[in-house]
């Protein structure tokens, strides 16, 4: 017998909203019914949203910090080792450890290491490159970068059941409720 | 409704289109074709310059001894100049919270890279050997010699390396959600597979919001100080230098001031064709240009006083040679250029005062060439009048250019303006997140009783 046992596997529950406060109110609403692993997809950012869901960024300005002050200090040494320690010059008597001169490359090098941290720590936090996601697999989903507001439900959060959320989200003013599959 | 910064009836949709269409569905005009023709022409005629340069060396330019830096490095700090404004445009006035950047941002950032690699070429193209530039980096070699880091040209070579990699690295983060918008939008196969892949699996939820927002101001409290140190190092390959003319502590200073003024200017003399034939009044509003016209005035008020205080030093440097340089450039070979420069820097921004004249978009295209031609003069007179009548009466000589520093200058004008209309074409030339941001917010402004 090949009896297969098909899981139908969900991801979660997509809310399309014409409106961006529709979109608002109803996250409220779903927040209050104690969700917690929800996601908004917006054409522009909306501070109301982050501020609901509670997105914490500072990590990266930490990183950024880091980062910075590691490449001045980085910058700094790979000048003094080349001049003073592998390479010395004399050239009409300058010191080998010329600090002034050192400083427009360790300054040029603190803002380049602390600019491609920043590039590369967003796209690491952000989960991307990442080309394929469920989420693409809802035809309407693609205007979420057009004009249309969407609030996600995902499906390992410990509330999640296909009815009772799909229910909650079609009591909101949704345009539609979607599965999204894995 | 209407509101001076953008048109408040504009919805998402209506915005998506307006500006994906320039890439999407509409099919180019005889100007863009005209253009693009015409640039192209010049480019190649540039390709040609650049192998002629590998083949046979410097030569091929005027310069000589007293004169070795000629046409190249007038270029160079016209370009990396004009660069600047694109960056205090996305950078600083994004600190400043000031709303009016935002539908001309992405168009300055691009102008930002495309003036860095039209002069990227030159330094490059000056050193001789150009196929050896990257000795100038610092990376262990057999030959077990580095670099020289008590000199200008390292320094320079750190500050434009590191300003175009920010640079590239803020407008690129900054296009990824209209990316990810043509995506969505892009009906053709291809096109939907080449921005997809560019727009890194964009998803537009509110923590990639969150993220972006958070990164565009590191990036902007980043690349604020950057610009003002690139055209600092710049300035300083001439000051560190005991040029009369050139060894001057107000050249930092000076220097940066000019740099955003030409940029303005240039960012002028894009903008307003483009919005006239692609039909983007509604989004860059004749605010935006009114705004840059005044702040023409106010970079052009410093790059005056600037020059008021440069002229002082010299006169009371209790220096002969100093005198004398000044002297040599208001009345001596180069004279016409000094005055004209004169006239096109400190003189004519100054009609912007007047409200009628800074509304009028021809009035205001032709000043903008005039600032272009003016500060590129400011550069030819600072690097050559200095270097032509140097301390030696002996070792005086004039500089002439030939048919190839010409077709330098004019092959990157064609570069930077061919690389423009490509942008046009091909790439969101306004950002959409940014102005469907800009009208939700203004929109929700109104509403509050």
């Amino acid at each position: 017998m090949t009896a297969q046992f098909e899981i139908p596997e969900v991801y979660g529950v997509l809310a399309e909203y014409k409106e961006v406060h529709e979109l608002i109110s109803a996250t409220q609403i779903v927040l209050d019914h104690g969700y917690k692993k929800i996601q908004t997809f917006t054409p522009h950012p909306v501070k109301e949203l982050s501020e609901l869901l509670n997105h914490d960024t500072r990590l990266i300005a930490f990183l950024t910090l880091v980062m910075g002050i590691g490449s001045c200090l980085g910058g700094y040494y790979l000048q003094y080792w080349i001049s003073a320690i592998s390479f010395p010059v004399n050239i009409g008597g300058r010191p080998y450890h010329s600090a002034p001169a050192f400083i427009p490359a360790t300054f040029e090098i603190t803002i380049l290491g602390a600019a491609v941290t920043v590039f590369f720590s967003f796209l690491i936090l952000c989960g991307l490159p990442r080309l394929n996601h469920p989420l693409f697999n809802v035809h309407q989903f693609s205007r979420a970068s057009i004009d249309r507001y969407f609030l996600f439900v995902h499906a390992n959060d410990p509330l999640f059941e296909i009815s009772s959320t799909t229910q909650i989200l079609n009591q909101s003013s949704a345009l539609g409720v979607y599965n999204v599959k894995r | 409704m209407n509101n001076d910064l953008v048109d408040l009836n504009l919805t998402n949709l209506s915005i998506t289109k307006k500006i994906t269409d320039v890439v999407l569905t509409r099919r180019q005009g005889p100007y863009w074709w005209l253009g693009l023709f015409i640039t192209a022409l010049l480019t190649s005629s540039f390709v040609i310059g650049v192998i002629y340069i590998f083949l046979v060396g410097v030569g091929i330019w005027g310069i000589n001894i007293p004169v070795a830096w000629g046409f190249a490095i007038v270029n160079f700090v016209w370009w990396i100049g004009i660069g600047h404004a694109g960056t205090f445009i996305s950078a600083i006035l994004l600190l400043l919270h000031q709303k009016w950047r935002t539908s001309i941002n992405r168009f300055s950032e691009a102008m930002t890279i495309f003036a860095v690699v039209c002069a990227g070429i030159f330094p490059l193209c000056h050193l001789g050997r150009p196929w050896l530039f990257y000795w100038i980096f610092p990376y262990p070699n057999t030959m077990g010699i580095w670099p020289q880091f008590r000199s200008p040209l390292v320094w320079d070579f750190f500050a434009i390396s590191t300003y175009f990699t920010v640079s590239l690295l803020f407008w690129y983060m900054g296009m990824i959600p209209d990316l990810a918008t043509l995506r969505d939008k892009a009906t053709g196969k291809i096109r939907k597979k080449v921005y997809g892949i560019l727009s890194l699996g964009w998803r537009n939820s509110s923590l990639h919001w969150s993220y972006l927002e958070r990164s565009s101001l590191l990036l902007a409290g980043l690349a604020t100080p950057l610009v003002v140190s690139v055209h600092s190092i710049v300035s300083l390959d001439f000051a560190v230098a005991n040029v009369p003319g050139w060894h001057s502590a107000i050249f930092p200073p000076y220097f940066v001031a000019g740099a955003i003024f030409s940029g303005f200017a240039m960012v002028l003399t894009i903008v307003i064709p483009v919005r006239h034939f692609f039909n983007l009044e509604n989004l860059i509003t004749k605010k935006h240009i009114t705004n840059m016209a005044l702040l023409c005035i106010v970079t052009g008020s410093i790059v005056a006083y600037g020059y008021l205080v440069e002229f002082s030093l010299e006169w009371y440097s209790g220096s002969n040679f100093e005198k004398h340089l000044l002297i040599n450039r208001a009345l001596g070979f180069y004279a016409p250029l000094f005055w004209i420069m004169i006239i096109c820097n400190v003189l004519v921004p100054h009609i912007f005062w007047f409200k009628k004249l800074r509304e009028n978009m021809l009035v205001v295209f032709i000043v903008s060439l005039l600032i272009n031609l003016g500060m590129w003069l400011e550069r030819f007179i600072i690097v050559i009048v200095s270097l032509s009548h140097n301390f030696m009466a002996s070792a005086w000589r004039l500089y002439f250019p030939t048919f190839w520093d010409w077709i330098f200058l004019f092959g990157t004008v064609g570069l930077f303006f061919f690389l423009i209309f490509l942008f046009i074409r091909f790439l969101p030339a306004i950002s959409i997140y940014e102005v469907k941001d800009l009208v939700h917010e203004e929109n929700s402004q109104g509403k509050v009783p």
